[in-house]
């Protein structure tokens, strides 16, 4: 069907830059995410901090997986591993059935394009570029086909089509984070990452972004993996985990 | 790719932040070619003023009539031709004969400069007229007083008769050189010929004079370089007066292009580094958008490209526009018109912005190929020195690579380095050391205190990098500003009013004392004998003189004569360069050369000389080199030596003395002018009048002072400029931090006090340094590269050290007023 599509047509853009993501999308795993015994510490000697410790997780395709703790708990920080935007100090983590220790960075790029989107704490939106250029950007730079079309399609669902052609610096924070939501799922990746995706929104916003993810991981097969305080959008996931002295602690 | 890029680079261009940083570069694009171009201009006018004492650009001469193939070959490149003959003959006038250094012209001398004359004796004369027709000749006014003659006479030349026309006042490539050397007589190349002159010359010098482009003159020095017969002459080799001068200047010339080259790469220095942090969170993004490497590089490149592209274009344009001002103020005040502006400096500034672009911010960005992007965006901003030293290590390197185009000399670009890397390692060590101490202290003392300590260690990075700009701004205008005073100093000695014009040879031990009496009465000054007498070089250092260094030809040797003089003192003008003055108790004969004839024969104190004079041969001892200022209208002498050895020498003197009624009429009423009073009664005595060679040198000397002068005041306002860009774009950061401080209720005295200390803090530091930076850079400079003397210059130092003390935390409160009194919220909302 369309998935079937859209699948192949990233095959051929991601064999046209490296032949790294070229296993990930031959087989499409049942499980998309999974993560063994993961570790991760930072600084040395007296300063070591040890922020997560012996992690494991899985995530099948289509699923959703919420997690909560405390803030300085480690939840930016496990979620960057899981998305393979750092490396973890000890520990397995496979994406798409191709373990990301085994990949340098240039390898973990290839297979996070167009497959992964990845919402920032923190948005890291490029000030200087409006808010259709900021979703437009990754869609161009990862030579996307029809890339406006789907930075438009992706500002209208999160309600931004007024706001186009505004700067971040003029946007609120609830509007520069759906900004970066519209950004996130954009290419329409199958794995998508959030950190605290509803963290500076009013109920009513929130509940419009709870709404789009859900619509998102039901009409496009796309996983989910979200970071929240919000109990109520960690329960309509799959699954639900809390994050405790850097272990995972289930909650269902 | 390309054209994302440049609708990426389009898209943020618009916005306000990236702004900054563009206009940050484009000022210090349109400075860097504005002082290139205009240096440029000024260097290639000078080339024309040093071409001038040469009366043309390249000279071949021979003592044999030179191939007619020259000639042909140097028209076919394009170059315009003159020729001379200079021979010596005799001329008559009535029952009046004399002896003269007659010089035969085609009609297009001289290729550079200009012949003064005069209708009229004793006067400076003019220069608006070509050279002698034919049948007409031009003499000097010694000449006109040997003979008895007036302009208009008619003077015998060989077999034919010519009108005495014009008085000669100055020939461009007049030497100062003065002994031995009988009047001049100017006539046309035609009449020489005419009149039988050339055909039994034997001991004639031909001269083929060249002007054109460098490339084709080059062309044809290769071509006359077998030839043994012809010897190739250009400016820089003509021992001309003021050739130092010019080169001087030169080198002046080439430090204020290079000082514009600090001023660019302080004035990028922060722009490129704010680029770099805003770059680096793009590389962080890109990456976690799965983006590849090769693709992210490429990326990085273009939008650096169209960045400095962009802000070169504009740079260039303004620069333009600025270095016309500059040199119409330049070509008023040197009274000529300059070389039009050329290409290469255009392109050398953008070359110099792209390299400086590059090198500031490409090394730090490429280094983030392995890294993972949540690393990149949690990564710390401060870095330990030795980090920064490393990472702007390339950009030092690039910096040194623009030096090195710039001044086309190894060594110097070495010890550039050096003296940058000192400065650097000593700015960070006190760095260090303070923010130690500091960091010790932190949690003693008032708010206040504690406020600038905190603010000094959380900025160190930023600090750091912001005290290496200032400094290096003010590093190049501290090198200018010294090397100027040097200068100027230096050639106040050569301009001194009452420089001697006038010079006196053959004066007989007892014509003395009542020259003296005459010359008295017409009130001269700076009235000096030196003691010359005539000896013959048998022997250096036991080899036949001839044998010594054959292929050397130290000016003032002619047919293996030589004049000695000796006295029991320097000379005013002269420096002791190696070896001993002389020893005054002894009897043994010393020997004292000019440096540059000794370097010429590879002389050095030690070595011995054979001097026959009349039938005997004295060896002596050289014992002392000396450095002599030609330019000085001094006597002077190649060779010294001590009195004790020369009691029993035939000797005369040779004089020389200032008068300042040269050129007009004797105020005495009744009295003849000095010049005949001299010939009439002291008829073996010649006089020679140097007052319009003089009064050249001293024009030059004020053209080349007005020239260093602008330029150095211009470059004093482009770096002021430049430190207010870099002063000003280390404070955004501030802003933000002030207001939060202020939004967390800190009060306005504090924070103005706090403020102010801290800026005065790092004003000093970057002052002390600075300035002793380039104390040590100018005497290097001074004393190897202009080979002039080097002094402390207080006032300059001391104006530099307040300047920064004062100036950075000045400029900061001109930047920062706003920021305290402004609503917290605007502020933070700002960026
Ligand atoms: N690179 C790092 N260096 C030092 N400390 C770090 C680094 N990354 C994370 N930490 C620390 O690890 C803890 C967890 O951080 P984070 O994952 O951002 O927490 P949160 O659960 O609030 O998202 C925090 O205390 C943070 O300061
Ligand atoms: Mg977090």
């Amino acid at each position: 069907m369309n998935m079937q599509q859209r699948l192949s047509d990233q095959h051929r853009v991601a064999d046209a830059d490296t032949s790294a993501s070229a296993p990930a999308t031959q087989q499409m795993p049942s499980v998309v995410l999974a993560c063994r015994n993961v570790s991760h510490s930072v600084g040395d000697g007296a300063d070591q901090l040890h922020i997560l410790r012996d992690i494991s997780l899985e995530l099948k395709s289509g699923a959703s997986l919420a997690i909560t703790g405390a803030s300085g708990s480690g939840k930016t920080t496990l979620l960057g591993l899981l998305a393979g935007l750092d490396v973890a100090s000890s520990g397995h983590i496979e994406m798409f059935g191709q373990s990301l220790q085994h990949l340098d960075e240039e390898q973990r790029a290839a297979l996070r394009r167009n497959q992964v989107g990845f919402v920032f704490q923190s948005f890291h939106l490029i000030p200087t570029l409006t808010a259709l250029d900021n979703v437009l950007l990754p869609l161009e730079l990862t030579a996307q086909a029809s890339a406006r079309k789907l930075a438009l399609d992706a500002l209208e669902r999160v309600g931004l089509s007024a706001r186009l052609r505004h700067y971040p610096g003029k946007l609120s924070g609830g509007e520069q984070q759906r900004v970066a939501l519209a950004r996130a799922f954009a290419g329409n990746p199958q794995l998508l990452f959030a950190d605290e995706p509803t963290g500076n929104l009013d109920h009513v916003s929130g509940q419009r972004i709870i709404e789009l993810l859900f619509e998102l991981n039901s009409a496009k097969a796309t996983s989910l993996v979200l970071v929240t305080h919000d109990l109520q959008l960690a329960s309509h996931c799959d699954r639900h985990a809390r994050l405790e002295q850097g272990r995972l602690v289930w909650q269902d | 790719m390309l054209w994302l890029s440049l609708r990426q680079s389009w898209r943020e261009s618009r916005a306000g932040p990236l702004a900054g940083i563009f206009w940050a570069l484009v000022i210090t694009i349109a400075v860097l070619t504005a002082v290139n171009s205009a240096s440029d201009r000024a260097r290639q006018a000078l080339t024309l003023a040093a071409s001038e004492l040469l009366a043309a650009d390249m000279v071949l001469s021979s003592r044999q009539p030179l191939a007619e193939l020259y000639r042909q070959q140097a028209e076919t490149l394009g170059l315009q031709t003159a020729a001379t003959v200079s021979f010596n003959t005799v001329v008559f006038a009535g029952d009046k004969s004399s002896l003269v250094a007659a010089k035969a012209v085609t009609a297009d001398y001289p290729l550079r400069g200009r012949l003064r004359s005069s209708a009229q004796q004793y006067d400076s004369g003019d220069n608006s007229h070509p050279g002698p027709g034919n049948g007409a000749v031009w003499a000097e006014q010694r000449l006109l007083e040997q003979l008895g003659t007036a302009p208009g006479d008619l003077l015998q030349v060989g077999d034919q008769q010519y009108r005495l026309d014009r008085v000669l006042t100055l020939e461009p490539d007049r030497s100062g050189g003065f002994a031995g050397l009988s009047p001049r007589l100017l006539l046309s190349m035609d009449d020489a010929r005419q009149a039988g002159l050339l055909r039994s010359q034997s001991r004639a010098t031909w001269r083929l004079l060249l002007a054109g482009p460098p490339a084709a003159l080059q062309q044809l020095a290769e071509l006359a370089a077998d030839d043994a017969e012809v010897r190739v002459t250009t400016p820089q080799q003509a021992q001309a007066q003021s050739a130092d001068a010019i080169s001087q200047t030169r080198s002046f010339l080439s430090i204020a292009a290079l000082s514009a080259v600090f001023l660019g790469a302080a004035g990028m220095l922060l722009a490129m580094q704010q680029y770099q942090q805003r770059e680096q969170l793009n590389v962080a993004l890109w990456r976690s958008f799965g983006v590849p490497w090769s693709r992210i590089r490429l990326l990085m490149l273009l939008r650096l490209l169209w960045l400095t592209t962009v802000a070169a274009a504009g740079g260039i344009a303004i620069g333009i526009a600025l270095q016309a001002l500059l040199s119409a103020q330049l070509a008023a005040l040197m009274q000529v018109s300059l070389p039009p502006l050329r290409v290469l400096p255009l392109i050398t500034s953008f070359v110099i912005a792209a390299t400086l672009a590059a090198g500031l911010c490409l090394p730090p960005l490429l280094q983030l190929r392995g890294q993972s992007p949540m690393r990149i965006l949690r990564a710390a901003p401060g870095l330990r020195w030795q980090q920064l030293l490393l990472r702007y290590m390339p950009a030092l390197i690039s910096l040194l690579l623009i030096a090195w185009w710039q001044l086309r000399d190894w060594q110097l670009t070495l010890w550039i380095l050096l003296i940058l890397l000192l400065l650097l390692l000593a700015m960070s060590l006190a760095a260090t050391l303070l923010l130690q101490w500091l960091g010790r202290r932190q949690h003693a003392g008032s708010p206040v205190w504690r406020l600038v300590i905190s603010s000094l260690l959380r900025h160190r990075h930023g600090n750091a990098l912001h005290m290496a700009a200032i400094s290096l701004a003010l590093l190049a205008l501290l090198l200018l500003g010294w090397l100027r005073n040097d200068l100027l100093q230096q050639w106040q000695n050569t301009l001194q009013p009452g420089t001697p014009n006038h010079f006196l040879i053959n004066v007989q031990p007892t014509q003395r004392e009542p020259l003296q009496a005459l010359l008295q009465q017409y009130e001269v000054e700076k009235l000096e004998f030196g003691p010359m007498a005539v000896a013959r070089i048998s022997r250096i250092n036991g080899v036949p003189a001839a044998q010594w260094r054959p292929q050397a030809d130290p000016p003032g040797r002619r047919d293996g004569t030589v004049n000695l003089s000796w006295r029991d003192t320097l000379p005013e003008t002269n420096r002791l360069v190696s070896g001993e003055w002389f020893a005054p108790d002894s009897d043994q004969l010393q020997i004292s050369l000019a440096s540059d004839w000794a370097n010429e024969l590879d002389l050095a104190p030690g070595d011995s000389m054979t001097f026959s004079v009349g039938n005997e041969t004295r060896q002596g001892i050289i014992t002392s080199l000396r450095e002599v200022d030609w330019d000085s209208f001094r006597i002077n002498f190649f060779i010294l030596i001590n009195p004790a050895a020369a009691s029993d020498l035939d000797y005369q003197y040779v004089a020389n003395f200032y008068w300042s009624g040269s050129g007009n009429p004797a105020q005495t009423a009744g009295a003849d002018h000095l010049l005949r009073a001299i010939s009439s009664e002291f008829p073996n005595i010649t006089v020679f009048d140097t007052n319009a060679l003089v009064a050249r040198v001293n024009d030059l000397f004020q053209q080349l002072t007005r020239a260093l002068d602008s330029l150095f005041w211009f470059t004093l306002a482009a770096a002021v400029v430049v430190m207010l860009i870099t002063v000003q774009s280390g404070q955004q950061i501030r802003r933000r931090e002030t207001a939060l401080l202020r939004c967390m209720g800190v009060d306005r005295g504090t924070l103005y006090r706090a403020w102010w200390l801290e800026q005065t803090l790092i004003g000093c530091i970057i002052g002390v340094l600075t300035a002793l930076t380039a104390a040590l850079a100018t005497w290097w400079v001074s004393s190897h590269l202009l080979e002039i003397d080097w002094q402390w210059q207080w006032p300059l130092l001391l104006t530099a050290l307040l300047s920064a003390a004062l100036g950075v935390p000045l400029v900061n409160a001109l930047f920062s007023r706003g920021v305290i009194n402004t609503a917290p919220m605007r502020i933070l909302q700002m960026a």
